[in-house]
């Protein structure tokens, strides 16, 4: 068993961690599966769409835990661009008018942070029109 | 079904024995959908006929949402002597036996709520062409209801929306920079607000019985105030009322189609610029009620899974908000 290359799974190792696998978004996923897989067809009305409700927040979390590091420097680096400190400090430079001459610019970084929390939130809303 | 339970059978035939006689009730179900509210459908054998019947109630532990199902049922008595196509009441109150929540119950009508399925569904294609046209006229109907018949029934009149939706956003205490932006815009371009109409304030489907013919009954009146007649136009036409579809108005039709059939039904003169405004208007207000019902959830105010998921949604808004000013402004 010695030679098996863990890395082939594709999976970040657990040696030298401190749990053993599955991970915390292993384990999210697992249930999240379950739900849709098994629980949803077996179940029908409220109940159904309960779960389905459940499972959508189970892959968000999923998203959020993948996502995070990585927009958190960006986020860092977009309110740096505006000279805001944080999000409480943009809103009030807003609402104070400090971007009114460039208002298009405010646009675009704006978008930005919102792309970051829809890919998280629900990605599919990118699209313009869902097929039906 | 749990005949025990406080909305269970039991307690519904005591209900109901007042209004029809003895009366036994079965097939106790409850519906998807409403985060405000519970809804259950069932039958009932009286002594004339049986009837299909719906109950609504309060969802318990949420303060703000106390009495709306009693309240409701006052407005739709109203409506329905007015002309627009609502279900009959059957009765209403308040439950003693559970934190006084109130509740209604009326008659269930024929037709399909979900709107994914209106939308896609081949059963829906006649009711999907007639939409537009019974909506217009729905709505214009709801507008012209003469704002006196209301008296004693609480109506908020929302004389300036911008500064009272405002107002619920900041005592959210929760900052969004782009609402800022949004709240900013929709400022600065402001049309006039001159008429102050009763309003249905959720009229969306979703809120709206549709048969195989087109709108059968207007639900879900829970928001029903005094204030400009255009915003129910513009509430419709926001993308999350869409559920999905390429078509602009309730995922059915296009922004003239509906101008000109309301404009018909109402005698109102209504422009594009307006009810972009109000669309505007009303994916801002979407998204302040999502972080209010995330807020409403990490308060500890209710362990709704649906509300907690709902805050999720802000996102969702602010992008909309981004697009549709991009769009008019580039």
């Amino acid at each position: 068993m010695n030679n098996v290359d863990m890395s082939d799974w594709g999976l970040p190792s657990r040696i030298n961690h401190p749990y053993d696998a599955p991970s915390a978004i292993e384990l999210i996923q697992a249930v999240e599966e379950c739900i849709t897989e098994e629980i949803v067809p077996a179940s029908d009305g409220a109940t159904q769409w309960k779960l389905r409700i459940a499972a959508n927040a189970l892959k968000i979390a999923v998203r959020e835990i993948e996502g995070r590091a990585s927009h958190q420097d960006a986020l860092q680096n977009i309110l740096t661009d505006l000279g805001a400190v944080d999000m409480p400090d943009l809103s009030e430079k807003i609402k104070a008018g400090d971007y009114d001459d460039r208002f298009e610019m405010l646009q675009e970084k704006l978008l930005s942070i919102v792309a970051m929390k829809l890919e998280v939130a629900n990605p599919r809303h990118f699209k313009q029109v869902q097929d039906p | 079904m749990n005949d025990n339970a406080v909305f269970g059978a039991s307690w519904l035939e005591l209900q109901l024995e007042e209004i029809f006689g003895a009366t036994e009730v079965s097939n106790l179900i409850q519906l998807s959908g409403g985060a405000n509210r519970e809804t259950w459908s069932f039958e009932a054998i009286t002594k004339e006929k049986p009837r299909s019947l719906i109950m609504q109630i309060d969802r318990g532990g949420m303060d703000r949402l106390h009495g709306t199902c009693e309240r409701e049922s006052r407005i739709l008595q109203i409506a329905k002597l007015n002309g627009v196509p609502v279900p009959t009441v059957i009765a209403s109150g308040f439950a003693e036996n559970a934190g006084n929540r109130s509740f209604s119950i009326t008659e269930k009508m024929q037709g399909e709520t979900i709107a994914r399925k209106i939308l896609r569904d081949a059963q829906w294609q006649n009711a999907r062409k007639n939409l537009i046209h019974d909506m217009a006229k729905a709505l214009a109907a709801i507008h012209k209801i003469d704002k006196s018949h209301f008296e004693g029934i609480e109506l908020s009149d929302i004389r300036d929306p911008l500064s009272s939706l405002e107002s619920i956003y900041e005592a959210l205490d929760d900052p969004h920079p782009t609402f800022d932006y949004a709240f900013r815009w929709l400022r600065a371009n402001q049309p006039e607000i001159s008429e102050s109409t009763f309003v249905h304030g959720d009229f969306r489907l979703g809120n709206l019985l549709i048969d195989t013919s087109g709108l059968n009954a207007v639900l879900d009146w829970e928001i029903a105030q005094f204030g400009d007649p255009i915003q129910d136009l513009g509430w419709m036409c926001v993308r999350a009322w869409r559920f999905g579809s390429g078509e602009r108005v309730a995922g059915v039709g296009t922004y003239d189609e509906l101008i000109e059939n309301y404009s018909q039904e109402s005698g109102r003169d209504v422009t594009k610029t307006t009810l972009l405004w109000w669309e505007i208007f009303g994916t801002l207000r979407w998204g302040v009620i999502c972080l209010q019902m995330g807020g409403d959830f990490r308060k500890g105010r209710t362990n709704s899974l649906e509300i907690a998921a709902i805050g999720r949604r802000v996102a969702e808004n602010e992008y909309d908000l981004l697009q549709s000013i991009g769009e008019i402004t580039g």
